[in-house]
């Protein structure tokens, strides 16, 4: 079996990195566990505790551009979104204080994660892509989907997953939902 | 269906309920009078498309809206900008779906017709068979009447008749120039705008950004709780609310009054050197003394055009940090917007302390913002109960009664010889009055120019 894929891969052109030296599964799972945590916005605190102290998280503007362009689609600096470590504690204490009128009605969601790729970037850093899809749904009869791929950095130290960073490219250029009162 | 009489005959009677302080919530977003409203208000104001230094080199074009209505807004070779429909004169195919570039041509995918940056036709394949007698004068891009810039940024009109955007800022030029006239070297854009879209009409957004300052300490309690704004309530005395003739108008703090600045503060706590630092040369010693007994909150100018500067400290020095923000409100039918938003700090300031402004500003405003994240909620009903059925029968009005009369705490600012409008506390719903009643005003066929 194992010949034959090879063979036919190699006709196509496509090489499968296998890379015993990324624990792939556990980073795949580690994903799927905080993509759970995020969509209950009850436990945004649970979520804040697999950050690292030098998190932070971007959301680049995207603009839209045609296919032979040569402009970035993500001019550098541009940002929709920003925070770190502090920012978001302060957003977690916000929700539980009760006061934040916009999010006492949560909007259900279910992130679906997928397309995992990873590469070690040091002895604790990872570079993982992944796509998502955000089912989004906040009183209505039809959510909206929010789309795109995340650039993180996962970080493993004792044994444990943590996240680095996140940056999130979005496939919108004007954000759907109302608003972002969650993490991507 | 009910008889809700001849639009016009609506509108005239809602200019006097508003005097009173009341607003039917058709007038907020009816979607018959939607039509109207994009005619007669987008279809004649100013409005903002964005900064200059977005078109910087001849050639820079961005697409921006005037109403619903998709503009390229480009700079011609001659430094000159230029604002054109984006449809081509043909058979009206998008010329441009690129947000932002640079072109000295628009070529149409269809037939090929092309057109120089400034909108002027030049040509068309196999021209000499196809186009013996065309005229190119009548067949360039849709023009907007008139364009202008001030404080760096990009005006337009589509009314000829419109007056200049000074003439057009009236007895308000004073407030909106201190506002921006800070230092000559003018404004840092720091992000392309981003944007997002709100399930309400487009006037909830500037109505509660021109004069809305008594909600912040119930919508935005939680900014208090988690030490992103001061305790509200010992700050109410000490809003001063200002407004133009024009719908135009500004909340203002008096913060050294307020115990939340030390005496001898700058405006805005800006520290000494680089206040010191700052070009004040297109600040009269009135402005200055303006913006220093009444420092800008938070401005708009009529129709959807709004303005914040708010400060936070630099993470690391613990210095005062000043941010300014602009949003263009596009309206999206009756009950919906897109809100663009816009981060800027001075070209004096250092880029560094751009990226802190910029990260500052995102925590409040934007599509992740816990101020707009709470507004956006509280806007959705309004939209929604203008077409209630149930409200209309009963005739629901809004209520728009603080400050009138003896309702409220709330009295002429002592001592204001300047222009304008100038009422102390933020017990007020002055300014959302006076944009209510020039928007009024231009729906009003027999009262608007």
């Amino acid at each position: 079996m194992n010949v034959m894929t090879k063979s036919v891969a190699a006709e196509l052109g496509f090489q499968p990195a296998v890379d015993n030296d990324v624990p792939i599964d556990g980073i795949r799972q580690f994903l799927l566990h905080e993509a759970e945590l995020l969509d209950d916005m009850r436990r945004l605190r649970e979520w804040s505790g697999l950050l690292t102290e030098d998190f932070s998280y971007e959301v680049p503007v995207r603009v839209f551009r045609t296919l032979h362009s040569k402009e970035p689609s993500f001019p550098k600096g541009s940002l929709a979104v920003y925070e770190d470590r502090r920012s978001i504690e302060s957003r977690v204490v916000r929700l539980e204080s009760g006061q934040a009128h916009g999010e006492e009605i949560p909007p259900l969601m279910r992130r679906l994660v997928n397309g995992v790729r990873a590469v070690r970037i040091d002895d604790q850093n990872f570079a993982v892509r992944s796509a998502f899809h955000l089912y989004h749904n906040r009183r209505a009869v039809d959510g909206e989907i929010v789309a795109g791929e995340r650039e993180d950095i996962v970080r493993i130290c004792n044994g444990r997953y943590y996240l680095a960073r996140r940056i999130v490219l979005l496939d919108h250029i004007i954000i759907p939902t109302q608003n972002i009162t969650i993490f991507f | 269906m009910l008889d809700l009489g001849e639009p016009q005959a609506r509108v005239r009677a809602w200019r006097e309920d508003i005097e009173k302080g009341t607003l039917p919530f058709q007038a907020i977003s009816d979607p018959e009078l939607h039509r109207d409203e994009l005619k007669r208000i987008f279809g004649r104001a100013w409005q903002a498309l964005g900064f200059e230094s977005e078109i910087g080199k001849p050639g820079d074009y961005i697409l921006r809206y005037m109403g619903e209505d998709q503009v390229i807004v480009s700079r011609a070779e001659d430094g000159n900008i230029h604002v054109m429909l984006n449809n081509c004169r043909h058979r009206g195919t998008w010329l441009c779906e690129q947000e932002k570039g640079n072109t000295k041509t628009f070529r149409c995918p269809y037939h090929g017709w092309v057109y120089r940056n400034d909108g002027s036709w030049a040509g068309a394949p196999m021209r000499s068979k196809a186009y013996q007698n065309l005229k190119p004068e009548d067949w360039g891009l849709l023009k907007a009447a008139k364009v202008e810039t001030r404080w760096g940024l990009i005006f337009a009109t589509l009314d000829p008749d419109a007056p200049s955007f000074e003439d057009y800022l009236g007895d308000f030029k004073f407030h909106a120039d201190a506002f921006f006239n800070l230092d000559s070297r003018g404004y840092r854009l720091l992000s392309e705008p981003s944007r997002w879209r709100a399930k309400s009409n487009w006037k909830s957004n500037p109505e509660n950004v021109i004069g809305d300052a008594y909600h912040v300490s119930t919508l935005h309690a939680s900014a208090v709780t988690i030490g992103m704004a001061p305790p509200m309530a010992p700050l109410q005395e000490h809003f001063a609310m200002f407004h133009g003739s024009n719908g135009h108008g500004m909340i203002t703090w008096s913060l050294e009054d307020a115990g939340m600045f030390p005496k001898g503060s700058h405006p805005w706590a800006y520290p000494d050197h680089v206040w010191n630092d700052f070009d004040k040369k297109d600040l009269s010693d009135e402005q200055l003394d303006f913006l220093k007994k009444y420092t800008p909150l938070s401005m708009v100018i009529f129709p959807n055009l709004s303005f914040a500067r708010l400060f936070t400290r630099h993470p690391e020095t613990g210095e005062q940090l000043v941010w300014s923000w602009m949003r263009i409100c596009q309206p999206n039918g009756p009950g919906e917007h897109i809100s663009w938003n816009f981060f800027t700090n001075l070209n004096a300031e250092s880029e560094e302390n751009g990226v802190h402004a910029l990260h500052a500003g995102l925590q409040w405003l934007g599509a992740a913002g816990i101020g707009d994240i709470d507004d956006a909620m509280t806007w959705e009903g309004a939209s929604q109960a203008a077409n209630s059925v149930f409200a209309q029968m009963r005739g629901m009005q809004a209520n728009y009664q603080m400050g009138v009369g003896n309702m409220s705490a709330a009295y002429d600012l002592p001592d204001w010889t300047g222009p304008g409008v100038a009422k102390r506390t933020s017990y007020t719903e002055d300014n959302q009055r006076a944009f209510y009643a020039e928007w009024l005003r231009r729906m009003d066929d027999e009262a608007a120019e």
